[in-house]
C-alpha cells in the first residue's frame, strides 16, 4: 500500500524543480574568477565559450576581481586578451594580484588615433567590440575580456548575440565589464557588484586597508540551483568579498 | 637526371596580364615604346599580341594606330620593364614552390624533379600541379618534364604540356619540325635546311654528326647534338635571391590614399604569393613611392609578426599614408617584402591549445591597424616611481615565455584615469575636503594621507602628471580619499606647478 497522491507531491515538493528552472544548457567547463567564493556561487567560475559580464559602479570591486580572473586564466596557460576602452588598466595592481604581464594581450583604445573620437562617445566601445570580434574570431583565446570603463554603449542586441555565438564557437569567454549591464539577456551569466564600502585603519591618522564589497548573482545559466530568482534578483544577499591594499600600491 | 622546364610564352605580355587579370580574355597588345597620351596616336609598334588580338587581325609590326583601327576593343600597353622583372621573379619563385635547385634563365626556370616522385602520383601530375601553382600566380606557363635541359627546353616550345618518358627523347623530338630547336632558328641555318629539303627534326638528326660539323660550323653541331637528344649542358642551380619586390611604372599620377591602396593591394597580393611560393611570410614592406617632382618618398611598414594575409598589410599600409600623406603625386613604387619563417607551432597535452602562430600574428596584425600598432601588445610598469606610467612590450603567447606568476589571493586593484584629470581641491584641517573635476564632483568623508613620493629631479625643470611633462621630475603629496559619491579616489597634489590631479580609483 503506498502513500497517497497528494502525500507524495508534499513529500517531494522540496525537491521538484519547476519547468521553467530547469537546467536547459549543456554543461559547460569552467573558468575560475579568481575568487573561490564566487567560483562557488557560480558552479566553478565563468562558464567556458560564452558572454559573461561583471558590472558594478566606482570602486565597487569589479577591476579587482577582473585582476583575479586574469591571474587565474595566465596561471591555468590559457591565451588572454584585455581589450581596455578607457585606458584605465593599471599595470602595477595587476601584477599586484599575480597577473603575468607579459602574458596578457592589452589593447588599449584611449588615446587611439582616429578621425571620430571626441564627436561620438560611444566610439571607443564600437572599436573595443569590433576588436573583440576580430579577437574571439582568430580562435585560441582562452579568455577575451572587453573592458567598457565608464561608457555605456548603445549596441544593437545582434552585435552582442554575434559576440555570444562567436564565442561558444571558438570555445572562449567572453567577459564584458562594464558599469550597468550592456548586454542583457545574450549574456550567459550576470554578476552584480553592489554595497561597496571602503575599510580604514587608524593609524596615526586613517589608513586605507580594504574594499569590502557584496557580488550578487543575477543571471547564471546552466547553474543548479539558480543563484537568482526569475526576476533575475539573487534572494541570498549575496557574497560579501574582501579585497585588501597591497602594500606595494600605498606609498608611505 | 629528370629536368623540368617552366616557361612563360609572351613573357612581357604576361607580366602585363598579371598586373592587370581583368584583361584576361580580352585582344591585348604590347607596344615597344610609349604610346602616348590617347593610347593610340604613337607611332609605336606592337611587339606582343594575345591570341583575342591576333585573332581579331592584330599582326606584329602594325603601329598602334593601325592595330587600334584593326581591333576596335583593342588594349594597348607599353612594354615596362618593371612588369617583366616582377614576372621573372615570380617565374623564379615558383620554381622554389617545387625544388630547392633552380636554373633560371630569360622566360624559363629549370627544376631537379628526381626527388619528387613521392609527392606527386606521376610526372604528368606534377606537371600539371605546376601549370595550376602558375596560374594562381597570373603565369600561364608551359611544363616539358626530361632526361636533358636541352630537351625540355625544346619541348615546351612544342606542347603545353608534355612527359618525355626516360630513354624515348631522341623518339619524341623526330616528328618535330625543325624550327623548335632554337628560338629563332638561325637565318642562315633555316635557309640550308631549306635547301636541303629538311623540314623535321628527326631527318636532321639522321645525318652524320661529323659532317654536320664540318658544313654547318659549332651552332650546327651543337644543334645536332640537341637533335640527337646527346646534348650535355649542366644544369646550373642559383640561390635565391634576398630581396623579394614588385614594381609599378603608372602612366598617370596618383594623389590620393584611396586609389593608392587599390594599387599598392594587387603589388602586396603578387608578393604574399610569392612568398607563399618559398614558405615564408612577411614580417613588414620597405614602400619606396616615386614622385612627379623626381623625389622619392619610402616609408616603412612592420608588422608585430609575420603574416601572409594581405588585409592587416594594407591597412597598416593606409593608416601609414593617411599619417603622412607623400608631398607630390604618385608616379611609381616599388614594394620589398621583408620574408621571414612563419612560426610552427608544438602542441602540449598539459596546456590549453593557444591561438596557432600565423593566425595570432594575423589577428596582432589586424587590431594594430585598428588601433595603432602602439596601442596592441603586452603591459608593462616601467621602471620608475611615477605610478602613472606604462608602456608597450611585445606579445609573448604561452609557449614561448616563462611560467605564469601564482595569482595573489583577494588584492584589491586600481582603474587609472589616463592622463590624470586636472581637478580642484578644497582643503580642511585634515587634508581634502571636497573635489571637483570634470566629471567628479563630491564631498571627502575620509582621507588617508599624505604619502609623499619625489624623484627623477635630475631631469629638466617642472612636474607634471600629464603625458606633456613626462621628461620631467616630480615631487608629489598622495592622498587616498572616500568621497561621498561612494568611490575610492587616489588623488595627488603636484607640489612643483602646485595642482591637484585625480589618479584615479581603487576599484
Amino acid at each position: 500500500m503506498g502513500l497517497p497522491l497528494e502525500l507524495l507531491d508534499e513529500a517531494l515538493s522540496a525537491k521538484l524543480i519547476p519547468a521553467s528552472r530547469l537546467e536547459h544548457e549543456p554543461r559547460r567547463a569552467r573558468l575560475s574568477t579568481g575568487v573561490a567564493s564566487l567560483d562557488a556561487r557560480l558552479g566553478g567560475g565563468w562558464p567556458a565559450a560564452s558572454l559573461a559580464e561583471l558590472c558594478g559602479r566606482r570602486s565597487a570591486g569589479r577591476t579587482s576581481i577582473l585582476h583575479a580572473t586574469l591571474a587565474a586564466a595566465i596561471a591555468r596557460e590559457q591565451t588572454v586578451a584585455l581589450i581596455d576602452t578607457a585606458g584605465a588598466f593599471d599595470p602595477r595592481s595587476a601584477q599586484a594580484a599575480g597577473v603575468t604581464l607579459n602574458r596578457l594581450l592589452w589593447i588599449r583604445l584611449a588615446g587611439t588615433p582616429r578621425r571620430d573620437r571626441g564627436e561620438d562617445p560611444h566610439a571607443s566601445a564600437r572599436l573595443g567590440l569590433q576588436a573583440a570580434d576580430i579577437l574571439i574570431g582568430a580562435g585560441g583565446f582562452g579568455l577575451v575580456v572587453l573592458d567598457l570603463g565608464e561608457q555605456a554603449p548603445r549596441a544593437p542586441t545582434a552585435a552582442w548575440l554575434r559576440l555570444r555565438h562567436t564565442a561558444e564557437r571558438q570555445g572562449t569567454t567572453a567577459l564584458v565589464v562594464a558599469l550597468a549591464r550592456a548586454a542583457g539577456a545574450t549574456a550567459t551569466t550576470a554578476v552584480v557588484l553592489r554595497d561597496a564600502r571602503p575599510r580604514f585603519v587608524a593609524e596615526g591618522g586613517p589608513l586605507l586597508a580594504a574594499l569590502e564589497t557584496r557580488v550578487a548573482v543575477e543571471r547564471a545559466l546552466g547553474v543548479f540551483p539558480a543563484p537568482a530568482n526569475e526576476q533575475g534578483r539573487d534572494d541570498s544577499g549575496g557574497v560579501c568579498l574582501r579585497f585588501s591594499v597591497q602594500p606595494a600600491l600605498r606609498t608611505s | 637526371m629528370r629536368v623540368a622546364c617552366i616557361h612563360v610564352p609572351q613573357l612581357a605580355l604576361q607580366a602585363v596580364l598579371r598586373r592587370s587579370p581583368e584583361l584576361r580574355g580580352t585582344p591585348v597588345a604590347l607596344t615597344e615604346a610609349p604610346i602616348g597620351r590617347t593610347g593610340r596616336s604613337g607611332r609605336a609598334h606592337v611587339v606582343m599580341a594575345s591570341a583575342e588580338a591576333r585573332r581579331a587581325g592584330v599582326r606584329l609590326g602594325l603601329t598602334a594606330a593601325q592595330a587600334g583601327a584593326v581591333c576596335p576593343g583593342l588594349t594597348l600597353h607599353a612594354r615596362q620593364a618593371a612588369d617583366t622583372e616582377a614576372a621573372e621573379a615570380a617565374l623564379a619563385d615558383l620554381g622554389f614552390a617545387f625544388a630547392s635547385h633552380v636554373e633560371h634563365e630569360p622566360g624559363r626556370v629549370f627544376i631537379q624533379v628526381d626527388d619528387l616522385g613521392h609527392l606527386y602520383p606521376s610526372e604528368e601530375a606534377l606537371a600539371q600541379v605546376i601549370q595550376q601553382r602558375a596560374l594562381r600566380m597570373g603565369l600561364g606557363v608551359r611544363v616539358a618534364i626530361a632526361d636533358r635541359k636541352s630537351t625540355a627546353r625544346v619541348a615546351t616550345r612544342a606542347r603545353e604540356r608534355v612527359v618525355v618518358p626516360p630513354g624515348k627523347e631522341a623518339a619524341f623530338l623526330a616528328p618535330l619540325p625543325l624550327g623548335v630547336l632554337a628560338e629563332p632558328l638561325p637565318g642562315e641555318l633555316a635557309e640550308t635546311f631549306g635547301r636541303w629539303g629538311l623540314t623535321r627534326v628527326g631527318a636532321f638528326a639522321a645525318l652524320p654528326a661529323a659532317d654536320v660539323g664540318l658544313r654547318l660550323g659549332p651552332p650546327g653541331a651543337r644543334l645536332h647534338r640537341v637533335a640527337c637528344a646527346q646534348d650535355d649542358e649542366p644544369f646550373l642551380p642559383a640561390l635565391p635571391p634576398d630581396a623579394i619586390e614588385e614594381a609599378l611604372a603608372l602612366d598617370y599620377t596618383i594623389v590620393e590614399v584611396e586609389p593608392l591602396a587599390f594599387v599598392l593591394r594587387g603589388l602586396c597580393d603578387r608578393l604574399l604569393a610569392r612568398l607563399a611560393c618559398r614558405s615564408l611570410a612577411c614580417v613588414g614592406i620597405t614602400l619606396r613611392l616615386a614622385l612627379e617632382t623626381r623625389a622619392f618618398d619610402v616609408r616603412e611598414v612592420n608588422l608585430a609578426a609575420p603574416t601572409r594575409d594581405v588585409g592587416p598589410l594594407l591597412q597598416l599600409a593606409r593608416l601609414e599614408l593617411s599619417r603622412r600623406p607623400p608631398d607630390a603625386g604618385i608616379v611609381g613604387m616599388l614594394v620589398v617584402a621583408r620574408p621571414a619563417r612563419v612560426r610552427g607551432a608544438q602542441l602540449d597535452f598539459l596546456r590549453p591549445a593557444g591561438p596557432a602562430p600565423d593566425r595570432l600574428a594575423a589577428t596582432i596584425a589586424k587590431l594594430a591597424a585598428l588601433v595603432g600598432p602602439e596601442n596592441v601588445g603586452a603591459p608593462r610598469a616601467e621602471d620608475t616611481w611615477r605610478e602613472e606610467a606604462v608602456s608597450v612590450s611585445p606579445f609573448a603567447p604561452p609557449g614561448e615565455s616563462p611560467p605564469a606568476a601564482t595569482p595573489a589571493a583577494h588584492v584589491m586593484s586600481m582603474r587609472r584615469f589616463r592622463p590624470p584629470e586636472e581637478i580642484e581641491v578644497m582643503l580642511g584641517p585634515e587634508g581634502p575636503a571636497a573635489l571637483h573635476g570634470k566629471a567628479t564632483t563630491a564631498r571627502v568623508t575620509i582621507a588617508a594621507g599624505p604619502y609623499r613620493l619625489s624623484g627623477e629631479w635630475w631631469r629638466r625643470n617642472g612636474d607634471g602628471a600629464g603625458a606633456a611633462h613626462d621628461d620631467a621630475g616630480f615631487s608629489r603629496d598622495y592622498w587616498d580619499v572616500h568621497a561621498s559619491d561612494g568611490a575610492l579616489y587616489r588623488l595627488h597634489h603636484d607640489r612643483i606647478g602646485d595642482r591637484w590631479y585625480l589618479d584615479g580609483y581603487y576599484d
